[in-house]
Formats: C-alpha cells, structure tokens, sequence
C-alpha cells in the first residue's frame, strides 16, 4: 500500500516535526494504524500522504499540549504587516551545513514542520497553507519570520549564537 | 563552508531513513497481498512525473508516427535502446528477488510490473532494478542473474499500447516472441498481461528461455 520512499518522506516530516526520530516513528506508526482503520470508502481522496500529515501534526501537538509545551507565540502574530506577498526563496539563505542541527534545535516544532513543507518539500504557500489549514498570507507572514529567524543566527567559530538582530 | 539551506536541510534530512526492522514493522501494518499504493495518494512529484511521462509519450509518438517508415523500424529501434542501456549496467535502484519488491518500488510507472509466464522456466534470478525510459516512456529495467553462471541480463517492462506498437507479438494470444540483434546482443520482444517486454541476451550465454 505504502512505499518504502512514501514511508520515509512522512518519516522525515515527523523527524522536522519532532526532532527525535523515535518520536517520528511512533507518530509514523500511529497516523498509518489510523488511517488504516477507516472505512476504506471513506479514506481521503486528496492523498493518503496529506492526511497521515495531518494525523502526525495533530498527534503530537495533542502531546504538546498535554506536557504544556505547545509553542503559542511567534507563529500566528501578524507583526509583519509590510510582508511582502513574494513566496520568499529558501535558496537564498545560506548557513555552515555543520550548523543544522543547532539551528533545527532552535526552532519550535511548527516552525521547523514550516521549514519542511517551505524548504525541503518546496511546497508553495497556497500547498502549504492547504496542509496547515491556514490562510495563505498568514503562511506567507510566517515563512518571513522564519527567514528572518535563521538569518539572525550568526554561525561562526564552534558554536552559533545569536546575531544583533536585523 | 556555507551552503544554501534547502541543500543543507535536504542532506540532511535524506541522510535518516527507516531501517529494515521499522519498514518491516509498517509494513506488517498494513493488510497482506496489497502492495499497490495507497489509493488516492498523488505526491506533488508523482503527478509532474506522470504529466512529463504523459508529454514525453505523446511528444514520441507524434515524432515517430511522422517519421520515414513508419512503425516498421520500431523493434530495431527499442533493440537499440535497451542494448545501450545493459551495455551501460548502470547501479540497481533497488536491490529485491521479489516482484512483491519491484512492485512496491516502481510507484511512479503507469503500469505495475509483473512476472512474465515465457521466463517462467528460463532459470533466471530477478536481483533488482531501476528506473529508466523507453521510446521516451517511463518503464522499469529488471536485472537478472542466472544461478551459478555469470549470466546477467536486462529485461524492460513498459506499459503496451496497442496502437503504438501494434507489431509486437502477444504471448497470451499464443503468439511467439519476436527477435533482433543490435551491436552483438539479442534482444526478444514480446507483450504479456499488457505490458512490452523486452529481454537482452549476450551471445556466448545463451539459454534457453
């Protein structure tokens, strides 16, 4: 039913998601048991990758709640209202490929989910804001903080730190 | 060294796969006998590989139809083509002696690979395979080994079109695979279950298919 390569892609999401590949695998395994207990009349129609998604983010934001850890701040504020409403380009950032992990470390689990679907599924706002159901320019605002995030981050010497801000 | 961070999150991000333990344990999930794809699951991905497979089929077919001698020459021509690719022996994609395997790796044809009733006796071992085209259409390239002798050989399986390739001989019809030669290697032909098969054979390794 599920391909090796499908399996893997909505595994590298949970890994963005969670960053732990255990968690990722157990969310994994729980979206697949859901989905497969649906009437199969009733499966999505959009795609099954879609909704296992879905079921992941949904799981594990559940478990983010319960351990009062959900990240509220920094993703739904508008502070940005000059944001331009150009889809930003994840190619013109560049960072010190030694630095992703500390940098990963530094986001919240739904800005990294963003910089997954932005930067290594290359969805576009409108696919992204479909997955998040979210409206697009509340994708678009965030996608530019997010940017502007990881640009603060001066990488240098043995360890990152954070620039003086833009 | 700094990188763009699409290249460096995509390194990353590849270089972590399930091991064999969790396919297995997903895999055992999910009801047994169904190894086609989840229904309805259209990646991004796959449908421009099926929009460029589509084009490239059409774009093909309009090159070929229009071209002097119309389908006279196509054997030859898919001889060429698939000798050029076993002489090349390129990397396996996926390593599996199963169809099951084959099948659970070729997502993106628009066709399912199948096992050919004429190789049923032929002795060979299925060892993997890889993506590749034919005549400009997607299809899936089989290595095959023959058990204790160094005997490889390439089989290619495309999705047949009847209007296309009208000339090639039907196995289920009873009809007898057709064969050709190109630069020293044979090459038979032949459709089964809908789908063109082509096999290569080298000359000083020949069995009896």
């Amino acid at each position: 039913m599920f391909s090796d390569a499908q399996l893997n892609g909505l595994y590298r999401y949970g890994i963005s998601l969670t960053n732990d590949e255990t968690l990722a695998y157990d969310l994994l395994q729980d979206a697949i048991e859901c989905y497969l207990k649906m009437d199969p009349a009733r499966r999505p129609v959009d795609g099954a990758g879609f909704y296992l998604r879905r079921v992941m983010r949904n799981r594990y934001i559940d478990q983010l709640r319960k351990e009062k850890r959900y990240p509220h701040e920094s993703l739904e504020d508008g502070g940005d209202s000059l944001v331009s409403m150009a889809m930003p380009d994840p190619g013109e950032l560049v960072i010190d490929r030694q630095m992703i992990e500390s940098i990963l470390a530094r986001l919240d689990p739904l800005e990294r989910e963003l910089l997954h679907l932005w930067a290594y599924e290359e969805m576009t706002a409108r696919e992204i804001a479909t997955q998040l159901d979210s409206p697009r320019g509340t994708i678009l605002s965030r996608i530019h903080r997010l940017k502007k995030k990881i640009a603060r981050f001066d990488l240098g010497g043995d360890g990152i730190r954070e620039g003086a801000g833009t | 060294m700094k990188r763009p961070l699409k290249r460096v999150l995509k390194d990353h991000l590849n270089a972590r796969q399930l091991d064999a333990g969790q396919l297995d344990a997903l895999r055992s999930l999910q009801p047994a006998g169904d190894d086609r794809p989840a229904e309805g699951e259209r990646n991004r991905y796959g449908a421009w590989a099926g929009a460029a497979a589509v084009a490239l089929l059409v774009a093909g077919l309009t090159l070929w139809l229009a071209r002097p001698g119309g389908p006279e020459n196509l054997i030859d021509e898919i001889a060429s083509e698939v000798v050029e690719n076993h002489l090349h022996l390129k990397p396996l994609e996926v390593n599996t002696t199963r169809i099951a395997g084959i099948q659970n790796y070729f997502t993106r044809l628009d066709f399912m690979p199948v096992e050919s009733r004429y190789l049923a006796d032929s002795g060979l071992t299925l060892l993997g395979g890889r993506y590749c085209s034919l005549q400009g259409v997607t299809a899936a390239q089989l290595r095959f080994g023959s058990v204790g002798e160094d005997d490889l050989r390439t089989l290619y399986e495309v999705g047949y079109d009847s209007r296309t390739f009208r000339r090639i001989p039907d196995y289920d019809k009873g009809e007898m695979p057709v064969s050709t030669w190109s630069r020293g290697i044979k090459v038979t032909l032949w459709v089964e279950k809908g789908v063109l098969f082509a096999l290569t054979e080298e000359p000083d390794k020949q069995g009896n298919p």
